[in-house]
């Protein structure tokens, strides 16, 4: 009954039933390529940071799924099905006319980063609007952590930058310029880490900045 | 122009290598190199590579003439690595590249040498659409082709991996390229020392492990054990990265390219990943990881073909030049 939905970079999704309803059960798979401690170690840290950010980021109004439950020794949380598609589909499917959504993943990012948490892996695929309301969810906070620092803020903005870069460069200009509009309106540091996004790319290899 | 049987000749002098090669699209007739070595435990110095370079060029020229059994006159087109190199050597591969076109009348391509690993190893593997996973001494990035380009979706945000094993071989009092060396004593390893671990979305940092890594060696732990250790977690790291851009991407083969592609437990790594995923694993053949004329040549002839030439006037070199600002002109 319980269904794989996704193979995803670091966990197998399926959909699961949880005292009756519909969930999503995200497992951390063991990884061939790191050495069993290693392992066992970065799923569990994974795992933990996880639960805590998405519960923690929902009391600055970030929308995320509600965690129902959650064993890092196994690498698994149970947590609400987030129906809806994620933001590289809806880019890919050219439904990003209207800039609603996108400002409001910049607003999502900016409310974090004026909190001081970093997600770590901003990519389009982390990012769900839901079918029946058009809210956007963030998910995937295995790689998010705290931090005061400039750089940490700029380099989360760098990889969004990165993706919508590589994988979505048809509106690439017109994406990231949504984007930061709500950034900009939730965060006011967003001038100094926008600078700061442009320092790193100028460190980027073979940069002709 | 008869765009079957067409010949290029490729001229790679982007570092240490001074390469040439003749090749016809499904053929490679010659692939000839002089590799400059700096002393043991110093890094390259740039105009001692260029002179290397210059010394060795008719040679390696005539020998790659000879090899492939042609001469100048049959050559379609010259092709040269523009860059991203070192400035003084990269010169010497242009000077060269114009004075052969303006002497025998001849078409000049300007190459990306990236590119070239790139295409060198799919030209090897016949991929459709892979992910690409570059590592060397100047590159160390996740790749995949959309739009006309080969787009970055990771990539170091310090060192490449090439610099890592050079910089730690150099502690060691290797010459550099000193990848070969520390796989070397990383086999005879035993002992896996935990050692910092840095991905950041899609992108990694090796400069943490280096410092952590030559710190290990000054206190003198087993060098064996430290390249073993770095090997590990440096690879874990990209392969990590790897992974991500799969997921992402949902392409169905991997393909390894660049210097440090030849290294085994790199390519372990990797394999493992692609049949966690179902998907199909490719790397270059270790003859053509390193830098060579044929991954210019290469490029040089499909640019061709898409009448992608320049003017002699017109071919600066580019000591910065990123992959995903190369029109790939010879894909839709
Ligand atoms: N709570 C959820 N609701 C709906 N879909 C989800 C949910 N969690 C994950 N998914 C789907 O699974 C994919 C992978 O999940 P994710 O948490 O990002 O794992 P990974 O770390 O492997 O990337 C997502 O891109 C999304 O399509
Ligand atoms: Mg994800």
């Amino acid at each position: 009954m319980e269904r794989l939905i996704k193979v995803g970079a670091e966990a197998n999704i399926f959909i699961s039933k949880w005292h009756g309803i519909e969930v999503i059960r995200k497992v951390r798979r063991s990884k061939p390529y790191w050495r069993e401690e290693l392992d066992l170690k970065i799923r569990k840290i994974r795992t933990i940071r996880e639960t805590y950010y998405i519960n923690l980021v929902k009391k600055f109004g970030v929308l995320t799924p509600v965690i129902y439950f959650s064993d890092p020794f196994k690498g698994e949380i149970v947590m609400e099905y987030i129906k809806g598609d994620r933001l590289k589909d809806v880019i890919e499917n050219d439904n990003i006319r209207e800039g609603k959504i996108l400002y409001e993943v910049g607003r999502e990012l900016g409310i974090m980063h004026s909190h001081n948490i970093i997600h770590g892996d901003p990519t389009t695929s982390n990012f769900i609007i839901k079918n029946n309301d058009g809210m956007v969810y963030i998910i995937d906070f295995g790689l998010t952590f705290y931090s005061q620092r400039v750089e940490d803020k700029a380099v989360d903005i760098h990889l969004f930058k990165q993706v919508i870069k590589s994988a979505h460069p048809k509106y690439f200009e017109q994406i990231f310029e949504k984007v930061i509009s709500g950034y900009s309106r939730t965060y006011n540091m967003s001038t100094k880490i926008l600078e700061n996004v442009k320092e790193i790319e100028r460190r980027g290899r073979y940069a002709t900045l | 122009m008869n765009k079957n049987n067409l010949l290029c000749l490729g001229i790679e002098s982007t570092a240490h290598t001074f390469s040439i090669a003749i090749l016809t699209e499904d053929r490679i007739l010659s692939n000839v190199k002089e590799v400059y070595v700096p002393p043991p435990g110093e890094g390259i110095h740039p105009y001692e590579a260029a002179q290397h370079h210059i010394r060795r060029a008719k040679k390696v020229l005539d020998t790659a003439l000879s090899k492939s059994g042609v001469c100048m006159k049959d050559v379609d087109v010259i092709a040269f690595s523009a860059g991203p190199g070192l400035g003084p050597c990269l010169k010497v591969g242009a000077v060269i590249a114009r004075t052969l076109a303006a002497y025998y009348n001849k078409p000049l391509t300007a190459v990306n040498h990236a590119i070239g690993h790139i295409e060198l190893a799919n030209f090897f593997a016949k991929t459709v659409d892979p992910v690409v996973v570059l590592v060397s001494g100047g590159h160390t990035l996740v790749s995949s082709y959309l739009m006309k380009r080969w787009r970055i979706f990771g990539e170091t945000l310090d060192i490449t991996l090439g610099q890592l094993f050079d910089q730690l071989g150099r502690e060691l009092g290797f010459g550099s390229p000193a990848g070969r060396y520390i796989e070397e004593l990383a086999s005879r390893g035993k002992r896996y020392i935990e050692m910092p671990y840095s991905v950041k979305g899609n992108n990694v940092s090796f400069s943490g492990l280096l410092t952590y890594a030559k710190n290990l060696i000054k206190k003198g732990y087993s060098k064996e054990d430290v390249c073993y250790s770095v090997q590990e977690t440096a690879f874990a790291m990209l392969t990590e990265v790897t992974e991500r851009l799969l997921a992402f991407s949902e392409k169905k083969e991997i393909i390894l390219t660049g210097g440090v592609a030849a290294n085994s437990r790199l390519q372990e790594m990797i394999k493992s990943l692609c049949r966690v995923h179902n998907v199909a694993f490719h790397v270059i053949p270790s003859e053509f990881s390193g830098d060579c004329g044929a991954q210019i040549a290469l490029v040089g002839l499909l640019q061709y073909k898409s009448n992608n030439v320049i003017d002699v006037e017109e071919s600066f070199v580019k000591q910065s030049w990123r992959i995903d600002e190369v029109d790939i002109t010879w894909r839709d």
